[in-house]
């Protein structure tokens, strides 16, 4: 039984997705194998081996009900690309208003008190500084995320500046993030203060510093070297042993006290 | 992990994520770095941390939810990063930050991150990568 990536590769239908698939194939099973490993579980060891990856599609939890009929202990990519539809319907759960998406102003560095990384440099790369960076609120990525998956892509995506290649089937798999009424993540989201939005912004913009060579490109040097300098902030924050993790835990304790 | 400094005292969890770190081939390392930093800095930001609990909260199994949660975090981060995050590295970054989660919770004594928590957990957290990102097998 030979792992394959026929559905994403066929999906994706852009040069060299099959190459990214695949390598995401073999992350899986690297991520799997040594868990299986750790945790003498067989299913995830023999994922990690190069047994059926469809097995978990079929053990994946509820995000979509309707697809879980779709992934039977059989499944294959084949079976899923044959059903993309019951597969995306699921995942998106029919989003029915679809806004044009824009870029908020973000709040001022003043009200963000008891950050503990510098919301000012955040601030200085985000929408005021240039649109090609711009921070976007619940409301915007909701929106963003409501449009339909279709082969008409939405313009942020079809836009090439941030294309990474991976195509239309990643892009619909995007766009199932909001709304799940199975999860309480978009509450979370929703619910969080414009601090804590901003928080989120920060640390995914970080990514794009280190990962996204071609929203890397177009941003200005100046931005780009902000943004380096942000992540850096904070992953020394993280290594020197400062991180926001010992104050949860001790407020955790505290409160389980 | 990007540093056995934020490690986790839970034997299991540690050696998952050390190797995970250590088998992540090195194109994509710094992108796997990053992204548990920032999924890290979701999770224990002192503004963005009721995330872990929020997702705790839900109905299910304990297991699921952690790897739901995890999931949709890193959803969430491809969405923010303008879906430049590498989609190759989402996998292991994702189960370094499920032990994450296991670890925060164990420590703040709302589980016991065990084996078959462990196992539970990531196999919630690739079954949705797989099925999202239509990763398959050709039988």
């Amino acid at each position: 039984m030979a792992i394959t990536a026929v559905a994403a590769a066929a999906s994706m239908g852009a040069v060299g997705a099959g190459v990214v698939a695949a390598e995401t194939i073999t992350m899986v099973g690297i991520a799997a194998s040594v868990v299986g490993t750790v945790t003498k579980n067989p299913l995830l060891s023999k994922l990690g081996a190069g047994a059926s990856l469809g097995s978990l599609v079929a053990g994946a939890a509820g995000l979509a009900p309707a697809a879980a009929s779709a992934t039977a202990p059989a499944a294959t990519a084949e079976a899923l690309s044959q059903t993309p539809t019951a597969v995306t319907e699921a995942l998106a759960q029919t989003p029915t208003a679809a806004p044009t998406p824009t870029p908020t102003a973000a709040p001022t560095p003043s009200a963000a008190p008891g950050v503990t990384y510098d919301a000012k440099d955040a601030m200085a790369w985000g929408p005021q500084a240039s649109s090609s960076t711009p921070i976007y609120d619940a409301n915007d990525a909701r929106a963003l995320a409501a449009q339909p998956a279709t082969a008409a892509q939405p313009a942020q995506f079809s836009d090439a500046r941030f294309s990474n290649g991976y195509g239309p089937a990643v892009e619909s798999a995007n766009s199932a993030l909001p709304d799940k009424g199975s999860s309480g993540f978009m509450k979370w989201f929703n619910e969080l203060d414009k601090t804590g939005k901003l928080a989120v912004g920060q640390a995914a913009s970080g990514l794009i510093s280190g990962v996204g060579k071609g929203a890397f490109d177009y941003m200005g040097a100046q931005e780009a070297q902000k943004i380096k300098g942000q992540q850096q902030s904070f992953e020394h924050a993280n290594l020197s042993g400062a991180s926001p993790k010992v104050g949860l835990l001790t407020n955790a304790r505290t409160t389980r006290a | 992990m990007p540093d056995s400094k934020l490690g986790s005292p839970n034997p299991l969890l540690q050696q998952s994520m050390d190797d995970i770190s250590a088998k992540v081939p090195p194109k994509y390392q710094d992108a796997f770095k990053r992204t548990v930093l920032a999924g890290m800095k979701v999770m224990y930001d002192e503004n963005t941390a009721e995330f872990v609990n929020a997702q705790m909260r839900q109905p299910g199994e304990p297991a699921d939810n952690v790897g739901t949660g995890v999931f949709l975090l890193m959803l969430m981060l491809y969405k923010q990063s303008k879906n430049t995050l590498p989609v190759p590295v989402i996998a292991p970054a994702g189960v370094v930050l499920v032990c994450e989660a296991l670890d925060f919770l164990e420590q703040s004594g709302k589980l016991k991150a065990d084996e078959d928590m462990l196992a539970n957990a990531t196999q919630a957290f690739l079954g949705q990568v797989c099925k999202t990102f239509r990763v398959g097998v050709k039988q």
